[in-house]
């Protein structure tokens, strides 16, 4: 991480706030000062990155620097970074819309359709690049947590492409069959769509069903129920991850990008199989027959 | 980089740089050469009280400034007011100096300072009649609530 002393980055921030005020105000607010100086060191962080000019990747690569940079070196080439990495972004995008699906779930779709071109519109890299404008409402397996600015889209729709690529792999009719049997008004709800339909086609591997949209017989739950049980926690979640690898890798050639993103589900939807096969309650968990 | 410790060091940039303060010093002396027309001037301890006040207004408003500042500017806009005159002088720049920075907040810093410095000599020599009260509680008061409203005439 590029260190700098004090007196190398109040010129940055007195020279920020010249163009903020086109230089028509002698003074700032304290937020104002502190939203130029955060603009300052996002940048500034960003240098420590080198495009990868490789045309197979987008990636960004951290590369320690051999010579030392100045302060203001360091900041102009972090916010050149910064706007190159928002325009390849923007290619990314329009490639992802060519092919996003949210299978009519409104936030999924307020999110990226609606909500996403806002970002490309009205992100300001120059004053405040920390600051990433949208709520990102829609839940991904996975939280942004602490990431901020270009990097949180980066991350969100590095996720959104996962999601996408995982569910295009199966029929439309599949997906909003499952969607709908979790639940009636699922296109209301903030839910995850990924998820959803990742457990239903785990547990289908798991019981040797094929995969249908199909409510689960009373006989298929009794033997999940039994089975996790029997087994514990813990060993359920081995058995739900090694049936992931083994989708991934029979479906998805073996995509470890895609393999990690949705393991963070496993946990979770294990956590959920433990409790509700203690209370009794796989069947609703799974959607089963009704009674 | 921790955060809070860069911003600390800029609002203390303000307060203790003393090669900031002997150029304002010389830059504030050299509006006597100006202002002597209209029969006002400093001397180098008003001067150093000035820019003393200026630093606790900043603070007080929760402003920061880069560069000159914006006391040069007050005198020149207001040196020649028939309301101030050698016995007011420094007091009346310190009161207008206060009054400027909390007006920029007032305002949201819709205004520039040029705006604001306009119409508060407009105002003082104007309908204020010198009344320094009048000016900060009346007279921008109302002007700043119809910025806030967004009004651009």
């Amino acid at each position: 991480m590029l260190e700098y002393e004090m007196e190398e980055l109040v010129p940055i921030v007195a020279k920020l706030t010249e163009q903020y005020t086109s230089k028509e105000s002698s003074s700032i607010r304290f937020e104002t000062a502190r939203q130029l100086m955060e603009a300052a060191i996002y940048c500034i962080h960003h240098s420590e990155y080198m495009v990868d000019n490789n045309e197979k990747s987008s990636a960004y690569v951290m590369v320690n620097r051999a010579e030392h940079l100045s302060a203001k070196e360091a900041y102009e080439h972090g916010y050149h970074i910064l706007v190159e990495k928002v325009k390849r972004l923007n290619v990314k995008y329009s490639s992802l819309l060519s092919y996003f699906n949210s299978y009519r779930n409104q936030a999924y779709y307020d999110t990226i359709v609606k909500g996403m071109p806002a970002f490309f519109l009205y992100y300001d890299a120059k004053f405040a690049p920390q600051n990433h404008i949208l709520t990102l409402d829609y839940p991904t397996l996975r939280f942004i947590g602490d990431v901020q600015g270009v990097d949180a889209i980066e991350l969100y729709l590095n996720y959104t492409e996962y999601e996408q690529t995982f569910l295009k792999a199966f029929p439309e009719e599949y997906i909003l069959k499952t969607l709908e049997l979790y639940h009636t008004d699922y296109e209301e709800l903030l839910i995850n769509v990924c998820s959803i339909v990742l457990r239903n086609v785990l547990v289908c591997m798991w019981i040797d069903k094929p995969i249908s949209g199909n409510r689960f017989t009373k006989n298929e739950i009794n033997y999940i129920q039994d089975k996790i049980l029997e087994k514990g926690q813990l060993e359920i979640e081995i058995i739900i991850m090694n049936l992931l690898q083994s989708l991934i890798r029979m479906g998805f050639e073996d995509n470890k990008e895609l393999l990690e993103y949705l393991s963070y589900d496993i946990h979770e939807f294990s956590t959920e199989l433990w409790n509700a096969a203690q209370y009794n309650n796989v069947n609703i968990l799974l959607g089963g027959e009704k009674a | 980089m921790d955060e809070d410790k860069i911003f600390q060091y800029l609002i203390g940039q303000q307060e203790n740089n003393q090669l900031t303060i002997q150029k304002q010093m010389k830059d504030l002396m050299a509006c006597n050469d100006y202002t002597k027309q209209f029969g006002i001037q400093l001397s180098e301890k008003e001067a150093l009280d000035l820019i003393k006040e200026r630093r606790e207004n900043l603070i007080r408003q929760e402003r920061i400034e880069f560069g000159e500042g914006i006391i040069t500017k007050l005198i020149f806009t207001f040196c020649d007011s028939t309301y101030i005159y050698q016995d007011n002088y420094v007091e009346t720049i310190q009161r207008l100096q206060e009054i400027f920075y909390l007006y920029k907040n007032e305002s949201l810093d819709e205004l520039t300072d040029d705006e604001l410095l306009e119409y508060m000599k407009e105002q003082l020599d104007g309908k204020c009649q010198g009344d320094l009260d009048y000016l900060e509680d009346t007279a921008l008061e109302a002007f700043a609530r119809k910025i806030r409203c967004g009004w651009d005439d």
